[in-house]
């Protein structure tokens, strides 16, 4: 049966090749494929848990060329902050690295800056020995602002100090009185008369460290988060879109095999049995699957999955599976039906095969191209299904999918920002159409009618 | 002047990536008015495809390559589709498909149907047309009720007949009846040719009768033509054929009629091999491969068709000689 | 998701015609009583498949109904009372089946009201929804699909293919999405929820147009999914009809294709249309319900989304076992014209 099915199989290759919307859903998937294993490479973020790569509702690092000014990140960390300066030295002793600086220690870091607020600003300063720390940043107007203002108590282990504008201390410092978070635009830009305009210009961070004797800085960094990043931006908790988008090939493809492995294997099986058995048995099978074919799947999927909350990939993948064999076992007895009525099978059964042998050894391959189109036609479903399973909320979170990106989206609000909401309906659609037309072409070559009368 | 008259017919199918299927490589005969013509040869010979060739109702992948279908002397296949629409199908020209074949519109009433073909060519209001209709159902011994029927309520036998007064509704002068026997029992069978030979009588029409039955066509045609391969072996007066044939494989044929006579114990006969793929037919004679009176020249050089006798015309390299 | 559903004429006859061959010549009262049969043996397994779920249910559900719901005290009674739910488990699936049958789906969660009314409020804006949309996929698809059938192999027939196929591909909630942040909040042409302007126009003929102008951007999405199908069906099934022998015996009867397409053709892929047409319905009923959302429609769309935040069972359930009789009472209407419009499916002998 092997060597038969390869056979068929070459054959199925040669007309396909022919076929230019099989041969364009063909090239299409294996774009798609490539994106899934280049993924580790081209996408490195974790579509869930890599937050805050930038603000917020990032846009994408490419708007830039088009005129926006948007900020991009602007990360100071400690080796740029301390690594020029002529007091500091680096120190690595085992598992403790720091810079030891003596006092007093006065560091400058100037930044040039002509763009839109940044979406928020961290400071982070983890220092031994120190006695007084001050932060400020001075405007290119003048005007000094404080970020960190604090007495040490004399500690050889190390203190921790931050300030982040999204905090309601570090405002109420930078701006006392200060309660709604606009630090930012309060620090970047000035109001003149109605409007609200940019200040350009050079900031300097000042950073003043007085202590008794050498102090030990572990970490110094200056982070100022932008507004742009990346090929697509970030979402509603800064994870980086493009990530997301390429990961979600590699969820998407899982789930529609799965659920269309799933769904072609009960449907050929059930549909194969059926129509050999013959008869009442083969009548009572086929009521019973009608009847579940005329229930509608999504909505079950949604009350069954909501009583299921937190069901992983493959729990989902497998109901949808589950949902999915009916159209496909009618299909299989059809082709069965037709089988069995060929001398050949009689005169099996006569010499002794067994049913099982005759149902897999004859029957199974003639049914398997079939199944291959079936096969293709399924997956588009199963994966638009996921996506709505995802657009109402109905999967776990930390499944991002394509169907869930949108879903974020939508719930944030951000349905102006056209780089989150239409790539992954793009390629949701994409992957979908070339499934159809692959299985569409193999439809054509498997069932005669559609070809030219002859 | 023969009514319809084919020269040198050449059809082909278009097989996607495979080829020409020469269905119809070179036919020529000719039928006079009022007289039955019986083209035999196995399944798969071509006659079908000549059949829908004279009516050009090809399908898509149907090429006619040469030759001309002369009908009241002009020929068919210089006429574009209008015309033919119009003036040359059903009126002039129609057909009888096998009785397997769904001829009817399962969703329309056969009556419909009959009366479609009557208003489409001519000047008739619809209830002068559904008078004519039925008429000709009754002409087929078919009950005037009957009409209001859908196709599938018809039996086989019933169904021809209502396709025969379909095919007449318009007095054509050439009639072709595509296998209009098989599938139909016996005593359909038996009515259906008492039939047409009735009407042909009455009306003057030219019969073409397609057939690879020989009994039927002995006894219905004036002249036989014998296909082979999408040739011609042997064409000539139904005599000529059944009492003198020339070519080997109309002797085949004529042989392997069972006979059932009293006293007569003749084994059954058949011609040995298989008809031809026309996809990629023998070299020479088409029939060499299974002659059982081949000479080498047979595999190389394609016979003619030759005079024998005066209207029997002859394509094999041994006709003169007597091999039986 | 129709993609599901393989389009060969024969096995749309087979699926409708088989309990008919099987018991030979059945007069045309069996045909409807066997119908009969099948959509209510079909409406008992849907709400069998609800109750196993119920049953399926984490925790008590007395518990959860006392918690989660705050109803009032009677209504939880009521409840008790309605789903057995204090007795043995035959009982209680009796008591549901019952209770499904007629459309007593409890109280909601949510709204603390009997969901049957939620659903009566909210039922006619949706069905106004799909209503128009099924019409524009039938006609739009049909259409289409003629079009596509006599000019095989054009370019007409390439691009009806191609959109036809897209039909299902195509999410329709996000040809929605963008559709409004294009046209709603882009360029301000369409409202941006709802399906009336409050207040509302005192005009019967401005109500009419507030009302169809709300409808424009959710029936385009939904159009642009539903008419693949029925175009791909016509345009096939139209093809295997050109296939059939009768079509020969037509053209040599000296009709043009033109005339055997139109008049010959259509009657004969009218059974298959109507197939076709009860699955669109039901294909654009699921869409619409998703694409309320997007849209804040208020169907029954919004109050499933709703409901699904919430965990709102009695609705979810009762929402679902809405869908499902009103698909499957489209389909038993299918059948029915199906017997109407193909003569041999009539009184046979």
């Amino acid at each position: 049966m092997k060597r038969a099915m390869m056979r068929s199989l070459q054959d199925l290759w040669g007309v396909f090749r022919k076929k230019r919307t099989g041969i364009a859903g063909l090239i299409l998937l294996g774009l798609f494929v490539l994106l899934s294993i280049a993924a580790p490479v081209i996408a490195p973020h974790d579509p869930y848990y890599d937050q805050n790569l930038a603000g917020y509702f990032a846009q994408p690092d490419w708007l830039a060329l088009f005129g926006s000014k948007s900020p991009p990140n602007l990360f100071y960390d400690t080796a740029a902050v301390l690594g020029g300066l002529s007091d500091a030295a680096y120190y690595t002793n085992g598992s403790d690295s720091y810079y030891l600086a003596n006092p007093p220690l006065r560091v400058y870091v100037p930044v040039e800056y002509s763009y839109n607020p940044p979406t928020r600003i961290v400071i982070r300063l983890q220092v031994s020995s120190a006695e007084f720390v001050r932060i400020t940043i001075t405007r290119p107007d003048g005007a000094t602002f404080t970020f960190i203002e604090e007495r040490l108590p004399l500690s050889q282990s190390y203190v921790q100090l931050e300030a982040d504008t999204w905090s309601l201390e570090t405002r109420q410092l930078l701006f006392p009185g200060l309660t709604y978070p606009v630090a930012e635009r309060e620090l970047f830009s000035t109001v003149e008369g109605e409007n609200e305009v940019p200040l350009d210009g050079t900031y300097m961070f000042t950073i003043r460290i007085d202590s008794q004797g050498a102090v030990k800085i572990k970490t110094l960094e200056i982070l100022m988060y932008g507004g742009r990043f990346g090929l697509l931006g970030t979402d509603e908790r800064g994870r980086d879109i493009w990530s997301q988008l390429i990961k979600g090939t590699w969820l998407a493809l899982t789930i529609g095999i799965i659920s269309a492995f799933l769904g072609v294997f009960i449907g050929v099986t059930y549909g194969l049995v059926s129509g050999y058995l013959g008869g009442w048995v083969d009548e009572t099978m086929m009521r019973f699957n009608d009847i579940l074919l005329a229930i509608p799947t999504l909505p079950l999927l949604i009350v069954l999955i909501s009583v299921l909350r937190n069901a992983d990939v493959i729990v989902i993948s497998a109901l949808i599976g589950f949902l999915s064999w009916n159209s496909i076992a009618r299909i299989a007895r059809s082709v069965t039906l037709t089988i069995k009525q060929k001398t050949f099978v009689e005169a099996a059964r006569a010499i002794g095969v067994s049913d099982t042998e005759i149902m897999v050894r004859h029957i199974l391959p003639q049914i398997v191209p079939m199944a291959y189109a079936q096969f293709a036609l399924l997956i588009p479903g199963a994966v638009l299904t996921e996506a709505v399973l995802s657009l109402l909320a109905l999967t776990p979170p930390t499944l991002m999918t394509w169907g869930k990106m949108m879903s974020n989206a939508e719930a944030a609000g951000g349905t102006m920002m056209w780089w989150w909401t239409l790539p992954p309906g793009i390629f949701l659609t994409a992957l979908s159409l070339s499934f159809v037309f692959i299985g569409h072409a193999l439809d054509e070559i498997l069932n005669p009618r559609l070809r030219r009368r002859a | 002047m023969p009514v319809l008259s084919v020269d040198n017919l050449r059809m082909h199918y278009v097989l996607e990536g495979k080829g020409y299927v020469k269905a119809v490589d070179g036919t020529t005969f000719s039928v006079e008015k009022g007289r039955t013509l019986g083209i035999v040869g196995e399944s798969g010979c071509g006659k079908s495809s000549l059949a829908t060739t004279l009516l050009r109702v090809l399908p898509d992948n149907g090429r006619v390559i040469s030759g001309s279908i002369l009908l009241d002397g002009v020929d068919m296949l210089k006429l574009p589709e209008d015309v033919l629409e119009k003036s040359y199908r059903w009126k002039k020209i129609a057909i009888v498909f096998q009785g397997a074949m769904n001829s009817f519109d399962p969703v329309f009433k056969v009556g419909d149907q009959l009366v479609e073909a009557i208003i489409k060519h001519s000047d008739l209001t619809e209830k002068e047309a559904r008078k004519r209709m039925a008429e000709l159902l009754e002409l087929v011994r078919i009950e005037r009720s009957r009409a209001n029927d859908y196709p599938h309520e018809y039996s086989g036998g019933m169904k021809q007949r209502a396709m025969i007064a379909m095919a007449l509704t318009l007095n054509p002068q050439v009639l072709i009846a595509d296998e209009p026997t098989t599938a139909l029992d016996v005593i359909a069978q038996a009515q259906i040719l008492k039939l047409m030979k009735q009407l042909q009588s009455e009306r003057g029409i030219s019969l073409i009768l397609i057939t690879h039955d020989v009994a039927i066509v002995s006894e219905m045609s004036d002249d036989i033509a014998v296909m082979y391969a999408g040739k011609l072996a042997e064409r000539g007066s139904t005599e000529d054929i059944i009492l003198s044939q020339r070519h080997p494989y109309t002797k085949g044929l004529l042989d392997s009629v069972p006979v059932i006579e009293k006293g007569q114990r003749k084994r059954l006969e058949s011609i040995a091999g298989t008809p031809p793929n026309l996809l990629d037919p023998p070299s020479g004679c088409r029939f060499h491969p299974r002659c059982p009176y081949k000479i080498p020249k047979c595999e190389k050089e394609e016979p003619e068709l030759i005079e024998y006798e005066g209207s029997h015309v002859v394509a094999c390299h041994r006709m003169l000689e007597k091999l039986w | 998701m129709f993609i599901r559903v393989a389009f060969n004429r024969k096995h749309l006859n087979s699926i409708l015609l088989a309990p008919l061959k099987i018991s030979c010549l059945a007069s045309i009262r069996a045909y409807v009583v066997r119908k009969s049969v099948y959509l209510l043996l079909t409406l008992v397994a849907v709400a069998t498949v609800n109750f196993v779920i119920f049953i399926m249910m984490p925790g008590d559900p007395i518990v959860i109904l006392a918690q989660s719901a705050r109803l009032r005290p009677e209504q939880i009674e009521r409840l008790i009372e309605l789903y057995g739910l204090r007795k043995p488990l035959l009982e209680k699936y009796v008591l549901y089946l019952r209770n499904m049958l007629t459309f007593n789906f409890g109280y909601s969660y949510y709204t603390k009201n009997a969901v049957w009314d939620d659903i009566l409020g909210r039922l006619p804006e949706t069905l106004m929804l799909v209503g128009v949309s099924v019409l524009l996929s039938i006609v739009i698809g049909v259409a289409l699909g003629v079009l596509a059938a006599e000019k095989r192999g054009s370019l007409a027939d390439k691009l009806v293919l191609f959109f036809g196929l897209s039909g299902y591909a195509l999410p329709g909630w996000w040809i929605g999405l963008i559709l409004l942040t294009i046209f709603g909040y882009g360029l301000g042409l369409f409202p941006l929820r709802g399906s009336v302007t409050i207040p509302p126009p005192t005009d019967a003929i401005g109500i009419l147009l507030d009302r169809l102008w709300h409808m424009v951007l959710p029936v385009t999405a939904l159009t642009v999914t539903g008419f693949g199908g029925p175009a791909l069906v016509t345009r096939n099934q139209l093809l295997d009809v050109m296939t059939e022998d009768f079509v020969v015996v037509l053209r040599a009867k000296g009709l043009s294709q033109r005339d055997i397409m139109y008049k010959h053709a259509l009657k004969n892929v009218l059974p298959p249309l109507i197939t076709i047409t009860a699955i669109s319905f039901a294909f654009v009923l699921v869409g619409a319900m998703i694409t309320e959302g997007i849209f804040s429609w208020p169907g029954l769309g919004l109050y499933i989304v709703q409901a699904i935040g919430v965990n709102d069972y009695p609705t979810l359930q009762g929402v679902f076992f809405l869908v499902a009789t009103l698909v499957v009472l489209a389909n038993y209407i299918a059948d029915l014209l199906y017997a109407v419009v193909d003569p041999r499916i009539e009184l046979i002998g």
